[in-house]
């Protein structure tokens, strides 16, 4: 087995170390520090990128509060101007509707008044009419002379 | 037909001695120069641009840092950190070494014990350094679990220095059978292909196919040992610096 000829051994264990110490220097010198500060700028851009992307997020979020109060508010102020309009106007129906309801009241009350008069008119314009016939009536088919007063009366029963 | 060990066969490119020790540039140490070279191309145009959208190429280089980067994490946690260009270093040697070896032709150091154990026994002794250093003599108490009975510490302490000490001898064998043992495999059966007639529909094409599933079996055991590799020394070294 070739492997076992030791005339060969001083020979590979002196290159190996000659040759394995200048691919150390090598790597450690020109390749190792490049391939670790790329990893690692890419490690950190990533964390600025992330750590920036929250900061924005809680800048959005916080302009999303503010214009949500403000939505808020607004609402609120629309809803008070809606329930003093209505108030408002329900105060101004009800005077008008009692305005109306007095001018009604009193043509109402007028006109039974009015009615009244004319029942009232009717009433002894009907009695007179019936003294005057009864009058008539007994003078005519008994002879008796009735005086108005009393044929009134009569009729008034 | 050549043994199918012939591929492990090594060849010096450029001899040279120092002080009577054979030191040559063999094919061994010119695939070990491809595959560093190889990968080094790789992931310094990978590093290049360091776009903040990777590209593919960028890509390779981000996940294989990622994926050390958390087994060392995951392993030996904040004191990890500075070792962590090694284990990355580590982890694209052995990689690359296994991968590069799968080329026809190529050769696979990670299939010399030599190597294997090199970088094991190196590991071991820098990992116990560590510890020691970090710990002082309270690093020995990593060979007497603590709450065991200490009438069992004759037992335990024997037992827990030789699994010490087997760790690089497991961990260089490992590599080294697995590499040794699939690419034996792939020569064994693409010599059974030439044999049989490559290009004969029967029976060529069965062991040919067999092969081009071999190799995609090789090429995952290559990142497969590889990471088993890697991930033993990290568990190494959280035990040197975090005992038990």
């Amino acid at each position: 087995m070739p492997q076992l000829d030791h005339t060969w051994f001083a020979s590979q264990i002196f290159w190996l170390f000659v040759i394995f110490a200048i691919f150390y220097f090598v790597l450690s010198k020109l390749v190792l520090p490049k391939l670790g500060a790329a990893i690692e700028g890419r490690e950190k851009r990533i964390e600025g990128d992330l750590a920036r992307a929250g900061s924005l997020k809680g800048e959005s979020d916080a302009m999303i509060a503010t214009y949500e109060k403000a939505l808020a508010e607004s609402r609120a102020k629309a809803q008070a101007v809606r329930a003093e309009t209505e108030a408002k106007l329900a105060k101004e129906a009800a005077a008008k509707s009692a305005e109306l309801n007095a001018a009604l009241a009193d043509k109402i009350k007028a006109a039974e008044t009015r009615i009244g008069q004319a029942r009232k008119d009717a009433l002894s314009n009907v009695e007179s009419l019936a003294a005057e016939i009864a009058v008539e009536a007994a003078r005519k088919i008994a002879g008796l002379t009735v005086s108005e007063a009393d044929a009134r009366a009569a009729a008034r029963g | 037909m050549s043994s199918p060990l012939e591929q492990f066969q090594i060849e010096p490119i450029v001899p040279f001695d120092v002080a009577g020790v054979n030191l040559a540039y063999t094919n061994s140490a010119l695939w070990m120069t491809l595959a560093s070279l190889g990968a080094g191309a790789l992931l310094v145009a990978s590093a290049r641009d360091g776009k903040l959208v990777p590209g593919r190429l960028q890509s390779i280089g981000e996940l294989m840092y990622e994926f050390i980067a958390t087994m060392v994490r995951d392993n030996v946690g904040n004191a990890g950190k500075k070792y962590f260009p090694f284990f990355f270093t580590l982890f694209s040697f052995v990689l690359f070494g296994n991968l590069f070896g799968l080329i026809p032709g190529g050769f696979t150091f990670t299939s010399h014990i030599a190597v294997t154990f090199g970088m094991a026994l190196t590991i071991f002794v820098v990992i116990t350094i560590i510890g020691i250093a970090k710990h002082g003599t309270h690093f020995f108490a990593l060979f007497f679990p603590s709450g065991a009975p200490l009438v069992t510490a004759p037992v335990l302490i024997p037992i827990e220095i030789i699994s010490y000490m087997a760790r690089p001898i497991s961990l260089s064998i490992r590599l080294f059978a697995n590499m040794t043992v699939g690419h034996i495999i792939l020569k064994i059966f693409a010599g059974f292909v030439i044999s049989l007639g490559a290009f004969l529909l029967v029976p060529g094409i069965v062991p040919f196919a067999i092969l081009v599933g071999l190799v995609g079996l090789e090429i995952f055991i290559a990142a497969l040992h590889a990471y088993i590799f890697t991930i033993l020394s990290c568990i190494y070294l959280n035990d040197a610096i975090h005992l038990h």
